[in-house]
């Protein structure tokens, strides 16, 4: 019973790394907010993974360590640039009269 | 469980050693040539301004209707001069920090040029006064394609790797992701941080405003001065040691003016490369200025012209000169006062503080007038005054109100005859910018010192300028 949770757990992981990897590989800083607590959570049932075969788990714990790295720097990506500047929230810019050259 | 915690354990060491690596990475380009170093070497001002190295060389390519119209392609366009095999202009530089930055060096506006006719080839003078280089014109490239909708991964991407062969997949994923959003981000902010600049009259070639800049980064008003004043040159900076330097003789220590210099070529407090900017202070101390061919000089008149300078000039402008290096009053000298009024004492209590991520400065003080410059190498430091309103040493001995209203700067077809580049004309209306000293700070008055002597002594002075 523990072995087939175990087991469970590390498929979820492994799971839950390659959804926060398509995520980041589709908006990267855009749903880091998504990305990182669910990356924690790949992580963290990845090391909980326990008696589970060991390719399934392994590759789910390496998944999960990349997808959890990756959620993390959209993180710091987005938390570092002002959000009066930032491009994902000024859609149009160019509306701002040109600069004398 | 205890394999996989290791795991976790061991990748995140040694996540955290290659990000401290990555993080604290600082590896400038390097010269062992001095003069090489001078107008390639990073003096550190890639931290503050840099531009990432791949997408700097692209933005041209994306943003071409942007540049100022004229002569020359890219950058060029700015006035930044490339050399034969460069593939960067004179005065920046390169340093690898997280990514490969370019940066600006003090060879940027210390350097400029001289044809001696039109179609003469182009000479390179280090020292001299970037008479062809506009900063407002590059800085406002900038500011300008930052704010532009092409800004974003997918149109800047394809021209980066047509101007950057070594450009990498791995490269391109932290372009879209990181670099290129921080970029715009900064660009927005350089946009805004500089926007005291878009109400005033335009700098043109070879001038900046030195210290309104300043005041953004401490956080007090710019006010409604112009301080935009010439570009001077730097050669012979020991015996300018312990003047009053900056055109208002604001500072008398050259090791903090070069750092000052260094600030406004974009460098901080923490990114500023102290063995590599007192590389170039060396050098400068002795660099000799270019002398005036001698083909081109009468002796004879020049001989003559020596007395009329003893007399009427040398104690304000001869090295030994006894009030060299001091500062006139603006009442006595009656030149331009926007630039003295544009340096407050406000800054200078600021400067004395050390804010904004600047370092501490400890001799600039807030004058009452305009420092006599030493002349050395006067013939290649035209337009003259401070504020580069006179457009020949001809014209600087005549009445002010003969001296010409408008004329055009930035071109560098030698005046043989006038003694300065040339101004007006066809040539010069192509290429050059129109200077209009009606203009706020533009103002062409005051230092009338000589308008009044005989025109052959006129003639005899400015032959023996020449020997300068």
């Amino acid at each position: 019973m523990r072995a087939a949770k175990s087991r469970g757990g590390s498929f979820v992981a492994l799971l839950l790394a390659v959804v926060v990897l398509v995520i980041l590989a589709i908006a990267f800083r855009g749903l880091w907010f998504v990305a990182l607590p669910l990356g924690l959570i790949a992580l963290v049932l990845a090391v909980r993974g326990g008696r589970s075969p060991a390719v399934v788990g392994y590759v789910g714990l390496l998944l999960a360590l990349v997808a959890f790295t990756g959620a993390a720097l959209a993180a710091v990506a987005d938390i570092s640039i002002d959000r009066g500047y930032d491009v994902y929230e000024n859609s149009s810019p160019a509306d701002q009269p040109p600069l004398p050259r | 469980m205890k394999v996989r915690i290791a795991i976790v354990v061991v990748w995140f060491v040694v996540l955290g050693i290659v990000g401290a690596l990555v993080v604290t990475r600082s590896d400038p380009e390097k010269h062992a040539d001095i003069v090489e170093h001078f107008k390639y070497g990073s003096i550190g001002a890639e931290g503050r301004s840099g531009v990432p190295a791949s997408l700097w060389l692209a933005l041209p390519e994306v943003f071409g209707d942007l540049l100022p119209k004229g002569p020359g392609k890219g950058y060029e366009r700015v006035g930044l001069l490339y050399e034969k095999g460069k593939t960067r202009p004179i005065g920046t530089s390169f340093r690898t920090t997280q990514i490969g930055m370019v940066g600006l060096n003090c060879a940027v506006c210390h350097v400029g040029t001289l044809r001696a006719s039109k179609d003469a080839p182009r000479q390179i003078i280090e020292g001299m006064p970037a008479n062809q280089f506009n900063l407002q014109a590059y800085l406002n490239f900038l500011r300008n394609a930052g704010n532009d909708k092409r800004f974003n991964a997918d149109t800047l991407i394809p021209a980066i790797k047509k101007v950057d062969p070594d450009f990498s997949r791995v490269d391109e994923l932290l372009y879209r992701h990181f670099v290129i959003p921080r970029t715009k981000a900064a660009l927005q902010q350089l946009r805004d941080d500089f926007r005291w600049m878009d109400v005033r009259p335009a700098e043109g070639p070879g001038r900046v405003d030195t210290f309104n800049p300043y005041k953004v980064i401490v956080g007090i008003s710019t006010g409604d001065t112009v301080g935009t004043s010439d570009l001077p040159s730097i050669w012979n900076q020991r015996p300018r040691e312990g003047m009053q330097l900056h055109w208002d003789g604001n500072n008398d220590s050259v090791a903090e003016r070069n750092i000052s210099a260094a600030i406004g070529a974009g460098a901080s407090a923490d990114s500023l490369d102290t063995p590599a900017l007192k590389r170039v202070r060396d050098w400068i101390l002795d660099l000799k200025a270019p002398r005036y061919p001698r083909k081109r000089i009468s002796e004879e008149l020049a001989a003559r012209g020596e007395g009329v300078w003893a007399q009427n000039c040398a104690a304000c402008h001869s090295f030994k000169g006894k009030l060299v290096g001091k500062v006139t009053p603006i009442k006595a000298i009656g030149t331009d006062r926007e630039r003295l009024d544009s340096f407050t004492q406000e800054l200078v209590d600021k400067q004395g503080e050390g804010t904004g991520n600047l370092p501490k400065f400890s001799h600039f003080r807030k004058s009452h007038g305009y420092s006599n410059q030493p002349l050395d190498g006067v013939w290649l430091r035209a337009p003259y005054l401070h504020n580069g309103s006179v457009p020949t040493l001809a014209d600087l001995l005549s009445p002010p109100s003969q001296r010409p209203d408008r004329f055009y700067r930035g071109v560098d077809i030698y005046d043989w005859e006038r003694v300065g580049f040339i101004s007006r004309g066809s040539t010069a209306k192509r290429i050059g910018f129109l200077f209009d000293t009606q203009e706020k700070g533009n103002g062409n008055g005051g230092h009338t010192y000589g308008t009044d002597l005989p025109a052959d002594h006129k003639r005899a002075l400015i032959e023996y300028m020449k020997t300068l």
